[in-house]
């Protein structure tokens, strides 16, 4: 029971930790391939470590919304890392007061606050990026519906820790097509809804072009810290779903016993290495899409994630 | 449902190379770009060649493994490679301009899917389940083939449509067993030989229309436009 609890925090301990390593590595990563040098893997954390102890500026205008919505935003992916399944196979203490369509909500609600923060303050670039992030989202939202619907008919269950055991066992579920197809809309509904290549430039400066950093640009200080690693969290999460329920159900303790529990540390920390070794290939070979294209980049994953169902019903 | 038992991972994996196909066949009505479609085309036929390989593995029929070589060798390799040579010396405009948009075709797609899934699995219900569940899906492989030929005007994209629906032939016929060597060499042959043709005629339109619209084609009949 205690232990439970136990491993359960120290879950959300791994996402709150090595989140902002996940981005380090990928801008190294990224610099790497364009054959330059690149800031140390451990800039995000000094990043942070700077804007905590800087002061904040705060428009007279912005209402109470605007304080808040950092805090909502960091509690979002911290309050989702509780449920899903980052170190153990066997559910843990809270793993059932949400499923995964709770997880999904949660996440849209920082999101939301962030959205309203960034309408708040009469920042003209925050109300554009306001807007097209809401674009993308009510367009990965049928994708994101269809894809966990499918999973939980799969499973027989909305619970992650289900889901991931009914692909690994036997290892023949694997292999289904429909499964195939449901990880290939998946991985493009996580490049939509992180900001990556093909749908916005994470990296990008240009405030016109922005699609999902231009919310905080208008945060200093502590607020901004909150912001960035709470970016840098989701995309952890969202990461950590993707491998540890569909990808890759394998390397996370099957017992209760410490030493497997810290086993399993190395092995996400490695899978999300290797997803990373991915991610930098997808974003240093595409080119960002024209705005009006990206209605046609989640369509085609919204099709997949359709034919995923249709393959599935008729019990293939 | 009765056939769920003889899931094995065999089966399975056979399956995830036709759903594949299925996939790829959908990269390919997303592509807006005729280089980038050819070589979606190759992609298509490298899977397919995979799916072949497979089969030949698990129906211990050697035979299979000559098929997968040829869709390997001439699907995969040499038609791309010709028909990218052939856009680049006729100087083509490399867009490619669609009947209706891409996302409407895509949902028109999924329609083909559901209805070749719905018609297949019923008919063929007491017959071998690899083969059953593969034809399904490669008939989704022939009716998106067929959906690109329509929705395309380039003549290009309807030779890759059409190379794309004889990938889900080649690909139902192999799900079966004891297809003879014999024929599949004719057939790969007939499709080199459609090639062929299918190349001077559009050398031909290219040369008395200026272009591989097929819309073309309608004027010189007297038709509308």
């Amino acid at each position: 029971m205690l232990e439970r609890i136990l491993y359960n925090l120290l879950q959300v301990a791994i996402v709150v930790g090595f989140a902002p390593l996940a981005e380090g590595v990928t801008t190294r990563l990224k610099e790497i391939l364009q054959s330059k040098r690149g800031p140390s893997i451990f800039q995000p954390y000094r990043d942070l470590w700077k804007l905590l102890h800087k002061d904040e500026v705060v428009s007279d205008y912005a209402s109470w919304i605007f304080r808040t919505a950092p805090y909502v935003a960091f509690v979002a992916p911290v309050f989702v890392a509780l449920l899903i399944p980052v170190l153990t196979r066997y559910p843990l203490e809270f793993a059932f007061m949400g499923d995964m369509l709770g997880g999904g909500f949660i996440l849209a609600l920082g999101g939301f606050f962030t959205t309203l923060a960034a309408v708040d303050t009469g920042n003209p670039y925050g109300p554009m990026g306001a807007s097209r992030t809401r674009m993308v989202g009510f367009l990965a939202e049928p994708v994101f519906i269809v894809v966990f619907l499918t999973v939980s008919f799969v499973a027989g269950s909305t619970i992650p820790y289900i889901v991931q055991t009914h692909w690994s066992t036997p290892i023949a579920n694997f292999f289904e097509p429909s499964h195939i197809l449901l990880l290939i809309a998946f991985l493009m509904l996580i490049l939509a809804e992180d900001g990556r290549i093909p749908v916005d430039n994470p990296s990008g400066l240009f405030e016109l072009a922005m699609i999902d950093r231009s919310k905080g640009l208008e945060y200093s200080g502590r607020s901004a810290a909150l912001i960035k690693w709470a970016g840098a969290m989701k995309f952890f999460v969202l990461i950590t779903i993707f491998l540890n329920v569909l990808v890759t159900p394998w390397g996370l303790a099957a017992t209760a016993a410490p030493i497997d529990v810290l086993v399993a540390i190395p092995c996400v920390l490695l899978k999300v290495f290797l997803f990373i070794l991915v991610l930098v290939y997808i974003e240093s070979s595409l080119a960002k899409l024209r705005l009006f294209r990206i209605t046609e980049f989640l369509g085609a994953a919204f099709v997949i994630s359709v034919v995923a169902m249709i393959t599935r019903l008729s019990a293939i | 449902m009765p056939w769920v038992d003889t899931h094995g991972l065999s089966f399975d994996i056979a399956h995830m190379l036709a759903g594949l196909l299925v996939l790829v066949s959908f990269m390919m009505l997303y592509q807006d770009r005729l280089t980038a479609l050819l070589h979606v085309l190759g992609l298509h036929a490298f899977v397919l060649a995979l799916s072949v390989a497979w089969q030949a593995h698990i129906q211990d029929a050697p035979h299979l493994y000559i098929t997968a070589g040829i869709a390997l060798a001439f699907k995969a390799i040499l038609i791309p490679y010709a028909l990218r040579r052939m856009v680049f010396q006729m100087g083509l405009h490399r867009e490619i301009e669609t009947v209706g948009g891409i996302g409407i075709t895509m949902l028109a797609g999924i329609a083909l899917v559901a209805l070749s899934l719905e018609v297949m699995l019923p008919v063929t219900a007491h017959t071998d389940p690899v083969a059953r569940e593969d034809i399904a899906l490669a008939l989704s492989v022939v009716l998106i083939g067929l959906l690109m030929m329509v929705t395309r005007r380039n003549a290009i994209s309807q030779v890759v449509g059409f190379m794309s629906l004889e990938n889900g032939i080649n690909l139902a016929a192999t799900g079966a067993r004891g297809m003879p060597l014999v024929v599949e060499i004719s057939v790969a042959f007939s499709i080199l030989i459609a090639f062929i043709v299918v190349g001077v005629f559009l050398f031909r339109i290219r040369e008395r229309f200026d272009t591989v619209d097929v819309g073309a084609l309608d004027r010189s009949r007297g038709g509308e436009k």
